[in-house]
């Protein structure tokens, strides 16, 4: 009766389909079956199915270069996974280069909790899976730049089978591959719109996505300091007659820095002062 | 009221005497038995057992009963073996003995009555036992019916003296089993083994009778060597060894099995291996291993392995210094801000649970407090191991191409009195250099993102050529 006096955009589910969490219309987003963690981004949460990182599922990212944007992207969701369970560890296999835990400790992760495991080759497939089966393991990040499909199926049946956060780094190139991951990002640094990160969501349970997400994932700070140092750049040119084209120490502040007695002279804190 | 049960094991399946011979069974049953009461004794071909005083810890003779078969029963099937175990209880060791092997011959007769017992299970009557079947005795009863003097006179003192301890009016002379002060065992392989990896039939042999070894004296093993002994005729050292260490006292041998195998599978043989033996380091004791084998909490806990197990594991087959936890450092250098250490030498630290974690936080909080300052977001999230070299066009660095320079100078004296020690020496590259001042910039990439990039200069004015500027990649801001 319902439906011939309004037309319904969205038909109701035959009966007995609506519960089964694998089931979902094309042009909807999937509920994952599976526990979804927040990403600390709302617009990251609302496009992936479940409102989250899956918990229990292989999240592939593609970026041109290791090491370039996955702290921005992760540490949110890494430092609300060691607040909940203080005692579990987080690995990382095969990292491009040696995390910073100045850094990492000011976005809020426990440094003394994350395991560094470097390796090449199959072994880093292998050590991959072990994180995976040991239970004090809150989360798993692994950078496989040669790793197949038929190796990443194994990683996501390992992940699905102990409900493990799994995220698995690979290069652009492997856009091309099939790949057993549920969720495929792809992952850029857009260095026109102020550093953000813009996310391709490559492949979800759900329809693809139309544009791609910008992300503010830098810390607060940082992007101050960027954005002072911009406007003091802009200042001095319009001094200058736009003759000076970038900043640059001139000789004679070199000259009275060096003669300074202290030993660090923080010029980036005065900048940020200003 | 004393009471006394007899074991007897034998193995049903194929892998039965690959596994242990009859003997080592027997005493791998005793060293398991030992869990349970310290009067145990071998005897023949059985297993005998004084549990009177056990009786009361254990809730009773049939829970004991069960429990002792529960845990041969586990015992073999995690050597992939199956235990047919046979058992009978009496007053005293010799009724235990004797319904024991009335059973053997007839089965379900356990419950036989001491005086029914058949002459031939008692030891002491056995080279007798012709005689005594053509004077009509057939049952312990009809002995004892028979005069003492004539029978002693007949048959010697032994016999009478054999039923008098089955009759409990003599006390047992048994040599009680102890188990020595540390395991040590040598087995010939069935072969000679070229592979290292191929040692593993062996090791998990030895390993089986070690796991018998530590549940009987309850204690946990930390440490233990291996050692193969080589063909003599080969002009190589005659035994190699290895050593595993485990943080934690393991009772449950799969994971040092597993160590084993990642230790083995890596070794090369110069010769031929004729015999393995294995020698227990270091145990330590359980508290409370009994209730903690049956404790359902450990069941569930090893649904997956522990942090322990996993650090032992992965620096096991990729090399301690592969695997690497992370220290802080009390400096001012970024690169001395911070120590990745290997996980196995501070293995206590990370996989202490919450427990110790919290005890140590009232510590560590003030330390960390202390070293607040280290704590920046302006650090990059990523450092690179030895700062890289970049070359420079005219004024700036390139990496990837050209580099915008977005912020920046951050000064940094890397060097002076803090150098002039021990690091001042030994490093290479940048570190080797004296005391030198560092100009930290936050450039950006088309291709790679923010880079941290520093300009070295010595504070020292140098000669005109010496005055280019060096260039440094030290990070991403990822």
């Amino acid at each position: 009766m319902a439906s011939l006096s309004s037309v319904t955009r969205t038909p109701a589910w035959p009966p007995g389909l609506a519960q089964h969490a694998d089931v979902w219309r094309a042009a909807e987003l999937g509920s994952h079956s599976l526990p979804a963690l927040d990403t600390g981004y709302a617009p990251l949460n609302q496009v992936l199915p479940g409102g989250g990182w899956p918990q229990g599922a292989l999240v592939e990212m593609l970026q041109p270069q290791a090491g370039l944007h996955e702290w921005g992207l992760l540490a949110p969701a890494l430092a609300a996974v060691q607040a909940a369970a203080p005692a579990k560890l987080v690995v990382l296999v095969g990292a491009p280069w040696l995390p910073f835990g100045p850094a990492l400790g000011a976005r809020q992760l426990n440094m003394q909790r994350v395991l560094c495991v470097h390796s090449q080759g199959p072994a880093l497939l292998w050590a991959t899976r072990e994180a995976l089966q040991c239970a004090d393991v809150a989360a798993v990040l692994a950078w496989l730049p040669d790793a197949r499909s038929a190796h990443l199926r194994r990683l996501q049946m390992a992940a699905h089978a102990h409900s493990q956060l799994l995220f698995v780094f690979r290069p652009l190139r492997a856009q091309l591959e099939s790949s057993p991951a549920p969720l495929r990002l792809l992952v850029e640094g857009a260095a026109a719109e102020e550093g953000k990160l813009r996310v391709h969501v490559l492949k979800r349970r759900g329809p693809p996505l139309a544009a791609p997400l910008l992300l503010a994932t830098r810390p607060a700070r940082l992007t101050a300091l960027l954005a002072a140092s911009r406007e003091r750049v802009r200042r001095r040119r319009e001094e200058a007659g736009g003759l000076v084209p970038r900043l640059q120490p001139t000789p004679a502040a070199v000259a009275v820095a060096s003669g300074e007695v202290h030993a660090l002279l923080d010029r980036i804190a005065n900048i940020h002062h200003h | 009221m004393p009471c006394w049960i007899a074991l007897q094991t034998s193995i049903t399946t194929e892998a039965g005497p690959a596994l242990m011979d009859e003997a080592a069974l027997q005493r791998t049953v005793a060293s398991l038995a030992l869990g349970f009461t310290p009067r145990v004794a071998l005897v023949d071909e059985a297993v005998l057992l004084d549990v009177t005083g056990s009786l009361r810890l254990f809730g009773g003779l049939a829970r004991l009963m069960q429990l002792l078969a529960q845990r041969l029963i586990e015992f073999f099937e995690s050597n992939r073996a199956v235990p047919l175990i046979r058992r009978a209880q009496g007053a005293t060791s010799l009724i235990a003995l004797g319904r024991l092997r009335h059973a053997a011959g007839k089965p379900g007769q356990g419950r036989t009555r001491v005086a029914d017992l058949p002459m031939h299970t008692l030891t002491a009557a056995r080279p007798h036992l012709g005689v005594l079947e053509r004077i009509g005795c057939r049952s312990w009863d009809d002995l004892l019916r028979l005069p003492r003097d004539g029978v002693a006179r007949r048959f010697g003192a032994e016999l009478l003296e054999a039923l008098d301890r089955a009759r409990g009016s003599l006390p047992d002379n048994h040599v009680w089993l102890v188990l020595p002060e540390h395991f040590e065992e040598k087995i010939e392989l069935n072969a000679l083994v070229t592979h290292g990896p191929a040692l593993m039939a062996g090791a998990e042999r030895l390993l089986a009778s070690l796991h018998a070894w530590l549940l009987g004296r309850q204690s946990g093993i930390c440490a233990l060597r291996l050692t193969w002994h080589l063909d003599k005729r080969r002009d190589v050292a005659p035994t190699g060894e290895m050593e595993v260490r485990t943080a934690q006292p393991a009772q449950d041998l799969r994971h040092v099995t597993r160590l084993i195998a990642e230790h083995l599978a890596q070794q090369k043989l110069p010769a031929p291996v004729h015999s393995l033996s294995l020698r227990s380091l270091v145990t330590e004791p359980l508290v409370d291993a009994a209730a903690a084998t049956t404790s359902l909490l450990l069941e569930a806990r090893q649904q997956g392995d522990s942090a322990v197990e996993l650090i032992e594991r992965l620096s096991a087959r990729l090399g301690p210094a592969q695997v690497q936890a992370w220290q802080p450092c009390a400096d001012h250098r970024p690169e001395q801000m911070q120590r990745w250490v290997s996980a196995q030498s501070a293995i206590q630290l990370i996989a202490g649970g919450a427990r110790q974690t919290r005890a140590r936080g009232q510590k560590c909080f003030k330390k960390s407090e202390a070293g607040a300052a280290r704590v920046d977001t302006l650090y990059p999230t990523w450092l690179l191991p030895e700062p890289l070299r970049l070359a420079a066009v005219g004024d700036s660095p390139v990496y990837q191409g050209p580099l915008l320079r977005l912020a920046g100078p951050q000064r940094l004296e890397a060097s002076g009195w803090l150098m002039t020690g021990e690091a001042a020496g030994d490093g290479t590259g940048v570190r080797s250099k004296p005391a030198a001042i560092r100009d930290y910039f936050i450039y950006r990439s088309q291709q790679a993102g923010l880079l941290w990039i520093f300009s070295e200069r010595l504070p020292v004015p140098q000669p005109a050529h010496a005055q280019r500027q060096a260039w440094y990649l030290h990070g991403f801001f990822a």
